[in-house]
């Protein structure tokens, strides 16, 4: 009996001993689910880079390390990881860049004035796991040039599992060239831009999308956090991006300046004992606080403080109103030296380096220009994180459009790129001009390396965009295309839409298809010309007068619905908006009175078009305009003969 | 003083005649430019009416356009207007040497005697020229070496506001060069035309004299670039009044009073040179 009781009371003790055990694991199972989900870090962001840089300014060099927590956002276990070296760019001329950018061809004489640079990694490893160090590969997957170190590759032991995170450290020691291109240093100005080890975009199917640095293409990266903090020493004064949140003094005569920034994908910063801070504020309509303005003028360069702080202040207006407020706290402008200016043009994150020179007359509105564009790279680019390397026109071509619409309103009075008694120009003409140009040999959306030469990118990326975004404007409406851009911008902000996002959005926006636009010009290689081919007026009956009025319209290439204009001797105009794809459309009609011209596009609305002499053509031309412009010419002629030796 | 009396000699409406003289070479050799061009704008432009669409606002974007479309006329156009400058270069030497004769000469400075004195000093002016290209070569020789240590000194210079100042001293002493270069071949002919020895003795002489006379002759010219200088503002302020007017024949009529008055400039300055010798 008591062996029963026993047996009995053991049976039970074991089976409820084995039903908490399978509960147990039932709620492990059920907390692996909880901890995958809970460490799917969904709302972290997907790298935070934490940097301690230190600036030897007498050496050129900066010693530096950074600890990188990297997350795997994808659906695909990652068993490598890429990363971009930029800075070897600069290491000598069989790197991609400087190939590209043709110095295989200079001088021995032009090489004794450069200075190479380059990025040399020291130590890599994850914190509290694999060596990384010794399994670093150089690869070249754009070009395959064996010279090339701007992309590593790391095979890992364990991958990184989906919604997983890795945290690196790597040692690392910038040799600084002297500027060839954006970064570097000129005597005692430094500007570091593309200087710490940046990983590459892991795509949702698990490619990496992390290209070779090329002349002729900007940058891609994940939205992140960063800590930066940066010694120099205490006689340079130092502007970054993002937020100064404190700064230390050291015993060995430096300072250690710490920032902050989230929701950025770069880091740049500048240091230089000569340059004069100016700081403004500004408030911007919808936002609560004042955004600060930083100014770092460079000697010589007073002239160009109210030039700066005045088309800045336009420009986050401009953006305000218009798209939405700036977010961030701080915008910083560099101005570069006349040394320098090899890095000036160009955008980070809250910084941009602007520019300007004393030499240039203030009638050539370049520093308007530059500032101008590169913060409205905060928006397109910045905030819009598109990607530079395979689809430049999204920020290059929008920017562009923006910049000519924000200088048109700023020199409401005068040309927006060059204003002066010789000549006029506005800068939509300018970039016009290059759009127009150019064969029909690129595509605007193509990777930004492929372009014919560097010459063709500029005209494809930056002008023809630009000039399609404008043509478009002109043919919906200034509000709308605003509109647009403000949906657009608000959807897509601190994501990274592509080409195929930028056309889906505008046609939902437009409820209309646009898809001939962007068929053509973003996604094919068409050009615009549309001609007056023919008119006559015949006169069939005089009592009462009666005239055959005939015009022919053609389409020579490509297509834009466009307005057409026949203008009648007795002042009557005849409009029609030739909206059908026909390659010519021909109007016959019956009036008292001939023909007097006929215009495609009287109003100049669709500035694509490459040839604006045939848009138009006359019957009867009255020589006089022609007489007046020969008569300037044959002046401007005698001025000259007049001053040949007598 | 001396040079204030020779200005002073030298003004009046006696120098307008030669002026016209001048002139009227000028307007012939650039009536081929202008109906050069004329055909050329008609050709390309032929039943368009841009020029009347853009106006003055996308004014380069018509004339971009045109040179666009039709730079296929530029080898057409640009040998015409080479030629026509190398032809009135050499018009020129022939219209100066009887200039500078009647001046001398102090005969009456009707056509007929401008016309009979440049055909006689035409060979004697054309060898002077050809003997004045050592003095042009020293010259640019001399502004090639200034040029080049100007360039040396603000190439490796940081300093803006240096690099400015530099550029204004090239600018001043390339005027001061010119000046004197001019000057020499100035003098040398009239000299070639007063005493009628031979050419390298004016040449000598005509140097001599410049560098003997070297603030005279700096002054004169500094006061006939300020007043032609002056002449292009006020007249070009003007000038774009009556281009605003539209009416053809106006503009064109005040176009010539310009080109006139540049040339009754260069007669003053011309008698200057030859009272100064006197």
């Amino acid at each position: 009996m008591k062996k029963t009781i026993l047996i009995v009371l053991l049976l039970t003790v074991f089976s409820f001993y084995l039903s908490t055990q399978t509960e147990t694991i039932e709620k492990t199972e059920d907390n692996s689910l909880d901890t995958l989900q809970n460490n799917r870090n969904l709302d972290e962001p997907i790298v935070k880079y934490l940097i301690t840089a230190q600036l030897l300014p007498g050496v050129k060099k900066l010693e530096a390390s950074e600890i990188l927590t990297w997350i795997n956002k994808t659906e695909n276990p990652i068993s490598n990881l890429r990363f971009h070296l930029y800075y070897n760019a600069f290491r000598n001329i069989k790197s991609t860049f400087l190939k590209e950018a043709g110095f295989g061809k200079k001088s021995k004489k032009y090489f004794k004035k450069l200075q190479f640079g380059e990025i040399k990694i020291k130590e890599m490893r994850i914190i509290n796991g694999e060596e990384l160090y010794g399994k670093i590969r150089y690869i070249s997957p754009d070009d395959q040039n064996e010279y090339d170190r701007t992309v590593i590759e790391i095979n890992l032991e364990e991958p990184v599992q989906p919604y997983q995170s890795i945290t690196i450290k790597i040692g690392f020691v910038l040799t600084i060239p002297k500027i060839i291109a954006r970064t570097g240093f000129s005597d005692d100005y430094f500007f570091f831009g593309q200087w710490f080890p940046k990983i590459g975009v892991l795509q949702n199917d698990g490619q990496w999308n992390c290209h070779q640095f090329h002349r002729h293409s900007e940058f891609f990266a994940d939205y992140g956090e960063y800590k930066v903090d940066i010694t120099i020493p205490e006689n340079f004064i130092i502007g970054a991006t993002g937020n100064l949140i404190k700064k230390e003094k050291n015993v060995d005569k430096t300072i250690t300046y710490f920032y902050e920034e989230k929701n950025i994908h770069d880091f740049a910063w500048t240091a230089s004992p000569e340059f004069k801070k100016i700081v403004e504020k500004i408030k911007l309509k919808g936002n609560d606080k004042n955004t600060t303005i930083e100014l770092f003028l460079s000697p010589f360069h007073s002239g160009a403080k109210q030039r700066y702080l005045n088309s800045i202040k336009f420009a986050l207006n401009f953006f305000a109103e218009n798209i939405f407020p700036y977010p961030y706290k701080k915008i910083t402008i560099v101005d570069p030296p006349l040394k320098g200016m090899r890095s000036s043009g160009m955008e980070y994150p809250t910084l941009i380096c602007a520019g300007y020179t004393k030499l240039v007359p203030d009638s050539i509105k370049f520093t308007e220009l530059v500032t101008i564009h590169e913060f409205g790279h905060q928006y397109w680019y910045g905030m819009i994180g598109t990607d530079e390397f395979r689809e430049a026109w999204l920020d290059e071509g929008v920017n562009t459009f923006f910049e000519m619409e924000i200088l048109d309103a700023y020199f409401k009075n005068s040309s927006s790129f060059i204003a002066s008694n010789l000549i006029n120009i506005n800068d939509w003409e300018k970039n016009r001009l290059g759009c127009v140009s150019i064969l029909p040999v690129d595509k605007i959306n193509q990777y930004s390396w492929k372009f014919l030469n560097g010459s063709y990118y500029s005209d494809y990326v930056y002008s023809k965009a630009s000039t399609l975004l404008r043509s478009l404007k002109n043919y919906i409406g200034k509000k709308k295309m605003y509109d647009f851009f403000k949906f657009y911008a608000k959807k897509f902000k601190f994501k990274h839409p592509k080409t195929e996002d930028f056309i889906n959005t505008f046609n939902e926006f437009m409820d209309k298809d646009f898809s001939w636009a962007f068929d053509q010009f973003i996604n094919g290689s068409s050009n615009l010309d549309n001609s007056v081919f023919m008119i006559e007026s015949k006169k069939i009956d005089s009592n009462p007068i009666k005239y055959r009025n005939e015009a022919i319209f053609t389409r020579n290439e490509g297509y834009f619905p466009v307005e057409l204009l026949i203008k009648l001797k007795n002042g009557k105009h005849i409009k029609y908006f030739w909206e059908e794809k026909e390659k010519w459309k021909k109007i016959i009609f019956y009036e008292n009175s001939p023909i007097d011209y006929a215009v495609v596009d009287p109003d100049f609305k669709i500035l694509l078009d490459k040839n604006l002499i045939n848009n138009s053509k006359i019957l009867n031309p009255k020589k006089t305009r022609l007489r007046a412009i020969a008569s300037k010419f044959g002046f401007l002629f005698q001025n000259i003969l007049s001053l040949l030796v007598m | 003083m001396k040079l204030l009396k020779a200005i002073t000699k030298s003004l009046g409406i006696k120098n307008l005649k030669i002026a016209i003289y001048a002139w009227l070479f000028n307007i012939l050799f650039s009536i081929i430019i202008y109906f050069t061009f004329y055909k050329a704008i008609s050709f390309a432009i032929g039943k368009s009416t841009i020029l009347n669409k853009l106006g003055s606002n996308g004014f380069f974007t018509c004339f971009a356009e045109i040179f666009r479309n039709y730079k296929g006329m530029l080898p057409t156009l640009v040998p015409i207007v080479i030629f026509v400058i190398i032809a009135f270069s050499i018009i020129s030497i022939f219209i100066s040497g009887g200039i500078y004769s009647v001046l001398l000469n102090k005969e009456k400075n009707n056509f007929l005697n401008l016309i009979s004195s440049s055909i006689e000093n035409f060979f004697k002016m054309l060898k002077m020229f050809f003997i004045n290209l050592v003095n042009f070569a020293v010259t640019l020789l001399l502004f090639l070496i200034f040029s080049f240590l100007l360039f040396k000194i603000q190439n490796n210079s940081p300093n803006e506001s240096l690099i400015q100042i530099l550029f204004y001293i090239w600018v001043l002493i390339t005027i001061i060069i010119s000046i004197f270069s001019i000057a020499i071949y100035d003098f040398s002919r009239i000299l070639r035309l007063k005493y009628d020895k031979n050419f390298l003795f004016s040449m000598k002489r005509g140097i001599k004299f410049v560098f003997s006379n070297k603030i005279i002759i700096l002054l004169m010219f500094i006061l006939y670039i300020l007043s032609v200088i002056f002449i292009h503002v006020l007249l070009s302020v003007i000038l774009h009044q009556i281009e605003s007017l539209s009416i053809l024949f106006i503009t064109i009529i005040a176009y010539q009073i310009f080109i006139l008055f540049k040339y009754y400039l260069k007669i003053i300055i011309m008698r200057t040179e030859t009272n100064i010798i006197d």
